[in-house]
């Protein structure tokens, strides 16, 4: 047995991340851990990384008990981990990157050639291509990923544990980064994958463990269980396909006009763009991540100024106002990232929620805060959404990284704005929540409501979406309405242009 | 309720920590210069805080601590790295020693408008430095460490060539003429304490209320705590920093305006720059994790470690800079824990 980590409980005060947690990795295998949010999941290996002390429990590694105190001290027994939010130097190289700790001197210099030579072989050797000397934030976020392997590649580790890797990449990307893993496998890693994406499982993993409220409830051969199963599993309950009922769509509530983001290269990042949202309508926005979906969101929510063309909510023009001009048009945002955009992490729970609700005469009166409104307001959308929280007054960043989406999320749906838009609604978020989050934006648009969805889901955006328009290099490549078009043919429209596909 | 109160006590470890090794490294140096640590350790704090005088002394130098505390709590907590109390506060001393001769009429009036005179002057000052922040996209920081040393030198200019003392007996003091009326009622008997130190009690509180518990309070904490999640949810950004850095430089201009109608009852050179007190105050500001409250305390404690200093030198013959080194530890491990905790948000 490679890895063993025996009756191992974490608390948090009150909270019981990990409540006796025994599970083994075995040479040269991959292990899936699925779970709802809250579960335990990140706990149990920030463990095994070193980056949190277990209460109780031991951990071995080929028989010999070990204490793994820092990451360094993971390191040195070759366990490496890609964490869910990239720890990478932004402005520094991705070979830098990469050496970083371990770095190739020339004297007392830092060696530049030989680092870069070092990663390049690296990278073939791997079949990871990377440009070593590439400034990490230029690069799309699965190189920036393919970056961290090699990190934890460079230093030797054996075992090698991924925490939703795929949350944050484009489907191709994903493909991509199952293949990895299946190499890697082949080169004699085990490795660790945390996913809420139970066909990631079914594709790769050798073994898999659910666990649920702090305990393993379930464990099987992938071979011997099905996504069904796992999911009835993790969420102790059957669920449900969704069907849209048709409805006929209503006045336009939110309205592009030709809005184009001219951006510093000569190709404009966002180009032209014209759709309208209309009420009782969800308009789903598909294409592969970076093609121009994050700046749409920031112009209609004001947060980016266009450079051409005009924004219309509700028949207002809001074009070149300020995003609290447009929420007070009628409009509620759920941003892509939700600790970058969504919230701030040293805040507490009920300070994030009250975002976009402090002009609301129920939360504030003459500028002065309703706490015991706020309270309320916290805990209804714990209870609602179902969010794993001790109180409302605990720190943001305590909860879980799917339990703060929800908060998000669900702070966002409760304005109850005429206009929605919402993007990436899901990411991060288990199984349950999703179908959750799904129900209520159905209900919202069979109530009237105006959403326009940003996901790069395909699958999100078939079921939800009444019309959907691609988005491809910045510009609307094609549209389609409800059932017009399979994930083949979206997926043809989203890495190619329509005058090359059509002649 | 139990856990909250815990989250509330763990504020004070790291300072606490930081004080206890800036006393202890305070305890080496003087070992080293023959004094018995213990004995002069218990010299500082008794010397500090130990009795009537030493307390009200300390409560006295706390006073302007505590205002460029509050101002820095604001602007910091808000996340503008203003370095701009000193400024501000030497504009509104002088000001105020300016125009208050010039006030006729009772005493009550004379303060309130050389306080007043005071605050808007420190409030110029700071919007002067917000503006070329903002315009030139320059740091916050660096304008306003500039904008500092021209304070003073403008200060000093004024009090060497335009308002000197006419009737003063050493002609080579740099002094503005002393008030008569006006000047701010003593709280005890003869000692040094002044109403001024009420005011700045009363500040915090107010502070305190309006970062904690009004909207604007709470728009510029998340603007403090995450500037892309406050303007996603609408906080006006420019708005909102011209605003949180107009009150910043109006608590400072008041603290300015308060040491000379409760201290020295005229603008001296240097009076506010030489003693350190903007500095102090924004050390006593990050100690206190920027918490109005909080920075009462510190505010005090810094205060406290001067006087102590200045017994110490005079009873054991220990040099009073070994309050410098101190503090000046204590300053090193909290802006150390600041970088790492600033790191620690960059990485994640
Ligand atoms: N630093 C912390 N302080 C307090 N509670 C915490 C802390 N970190 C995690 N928790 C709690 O421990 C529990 C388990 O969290 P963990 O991050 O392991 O969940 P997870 O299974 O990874 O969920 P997700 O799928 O949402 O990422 C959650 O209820 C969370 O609120
Ligand atoms: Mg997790």
């Amino acid at each position: 047995m490679l890895v063993e980590m025996k009756h191992i409980t974490k608390r948090y005060g009150e909270v019981i991340a990990n409540d006796d947690v025994s599970l083994a990795l075995e040479e040269n295998e991959i292990l899936a851990i699925v779970g709802e949010n809250g579960a335990g999941k990140t706990t149990i290996m920030k463990i095994l990384y070193g980056l949190e002390h277990p209460d109780a429990g031991e951990i071995f590694i080929r028989g010999q008990k070990v204490l793994i105190t820092s990451p360094r001290a993971a390191m040195a027994h070759h366990i490496g981990m890609v964490q869910q939010h990239f720890m990478l130097f932004d402005t520094l190289s991705a070979a830098e990157n990469i050496v970083y700790q371990n770095e190739i001197r020339k004297g007392i210099f830092f060696d530049h050639k030989k680092t870069n030579q070092t990663v390049l072989e690296l990278s073939q050797s791997y079949g990871l291509p990377i440009d070593p000397q590439a400034i990490v934030q230029q690069l799309p976020i699965g190189s920036q990923q393919r970056v961290e392997i090699l990190k934890i590649l460079y230093q030797q580790s054996q075992i090698i544990i991924f925490d939703e890797p795929s949350a944050v990449l484009t489907p191709l990307e994903v493909e991509e980064l199952l293949k990895t893993m299946k190499q890697l496998k082949a080169m004699g890693k085990s490795l660790i994958l945390i996913t809420h994406k139970l066909q990631e499982v079914m594709d790769v993993a050798d073994r898999v463990i659910v666990m649920r409220q702090g305990k393993v409830t379930f464990e099987s051969k992938v071979t011997d269980t099905n996504v069904k199963e796992l999911t009835y599993h993790m969420v102790k309950r059957h669920l449900n396909t969704r069907t849209l009922k048709p409805q006929n769509p209503g006045e336009v509530q939110l309205e592009l006009k030709h809005i184009s983001v001219y951006g510093n290269s000569a190709k404009k990042e966002l180009d032209d763009i014209s759709l309208c949202v209309r009420s009782f309508e969800i308009v789903g926005i598909a294409g592969v991540s970076g093609n121009g979906q994050s700046l749409l969101a920031r112009v209609v929510s004001g947060l980016l100024d266009s450079d051409a063309g005009e924004l219309f909510i509700k028949g207002q023009n809001l074009t070149h106002q300020s995003v609290h001009s447009i929420r007070q048009a009628g409009l509620s945002h759920v941003p892509d990232d939700r600790y970058l955009w969504g919230s701030a992490r040293e805040a507490t729970l009920g300070e994030n929620a009250l975002m976009g609700f402090e002009y609301r005469p129920d939360f504030t009166q003459k500028g002065i805060l309703k706490s015991q409104k706020i309270k309320h307001l916290t805990n209804s959308l714990i209870d609602r959404y179902q969010i794993k929280a001790d109180e409302w007054q605990q720190k943001m960043s305590q909860l879980s990284g799917g339990n703060a989406q929800k908060l998000v999320v669900g702070r966002e749906f409760e304005q109850n704005s005429e206009v929605l838009l919402v993007n990436e609604p899901t990411r991060g978020i288990d199984i349950g929540a999703m179908e959750f989050i799904h129900q209520q934006l159905v209900e919202k648009r069979d109530n009237g409501c105006a959403i326009l969805l940003i996901s790069s889901d395909l699958n999100e955006i078939m079921t939800l979406s009444d019309r959907i328009i691609v988005l491809f290099e910045g510009r609307i490549n094609a549209t389609f309405v409800r059932g017009e078009a399979d994930a083949r043919q979206l997926g043809l429209y989203m890495v190619k242009r329509y005058e090359e596909i059509e002649t | 309720m139990k856990k909250l109160k815990l989250e509330w006590l763990k504020a004070f470890r790291a300072p606490l920590i930081a004080v206890t090794i800036g006393l202890f490294f305070g305890g080496v140096v003087m070992a080293f210069s023959g004094t018995n640590p213990i004995t002069g350790i218990i010299a500082l704090l008794k010397g500090g805080y130990g009795s009537t005088y030493a307390l009200v002394t300390t409560l006295t130098r706390a006073t302007p601590i505590l205002f460029a505390a509050l101002a820095a709590s604001l602007a910091w907590g808000s996340g503008y790295s203003s370095m701009g109390a000193g400024g501000q506060m030497v504009l509104g001393a002088l000001v105020c020693a300016i125009i208050a001769p010039l006030v006729p009429g009772p005493g009550w009036l004379v303060c309130l408008v050389s306080i007043a005179a005071a605050v808007l002057t420190g409030m110029a000052w700071s919007l002067l430095s917000a503006y070329i922040s903002e315009r030139f996209a320059t740091s916050l920081l660096i304008i306003t460490l500039m904008c500092n040393y021209l304070a003073d030198g403008i200060a000093s200019y004024f009090t060497t060539y335009v308002f000197k003392d006419p009737f003063g007996v050493d002609a080579s003091a740099i002094q503005t003429q002393k008030l008569t009326v006006g000047v701010l009622p003593k709280l005890i008997g003869t000692y040094s304490l002044h109403t001024g130190f009420l005011l700045a009690l009363l500040a915090a509180v107010l502070l305190w209320f309006v970062s904690r518990k009004t909207r604007f309070g709470y728009q510029a904490k998340m603007n403090g705590l995450n500037v892309n999640f406050a303007r996603y949810g609408g906080v006006p950004s420019v708005k909102m920093m011209l605003l949180t850095l107009l009150i910043c430089g109006g608590i400072a201009g008041l603290g300015g305006a308060i040491e000379v109608l409760g201290t020295r009852l005229r603008y001296v050179d240097g009076m506010i720059t030489s003693p350190g007190y903007a500095w102090s105050g924004i050390i006593a500001s990050l100690m206190a994790g920027n918490h109005p409250i909080g920075a009462i305390i510190s505010s005090i404690f810094l205060a406290g470690l001067t006087t102590g200093g200045a017994t110490v030198e005079r009873q054991l013959g220990v040099a009073s800079e070994v309050t410098l080194i101190i503090q000046g530890i204590i300053t090193l491990l909290i802006t150390a824990q600041l970088v790492i905790k600033w790191k620690k948000g960059e990485k994640s």
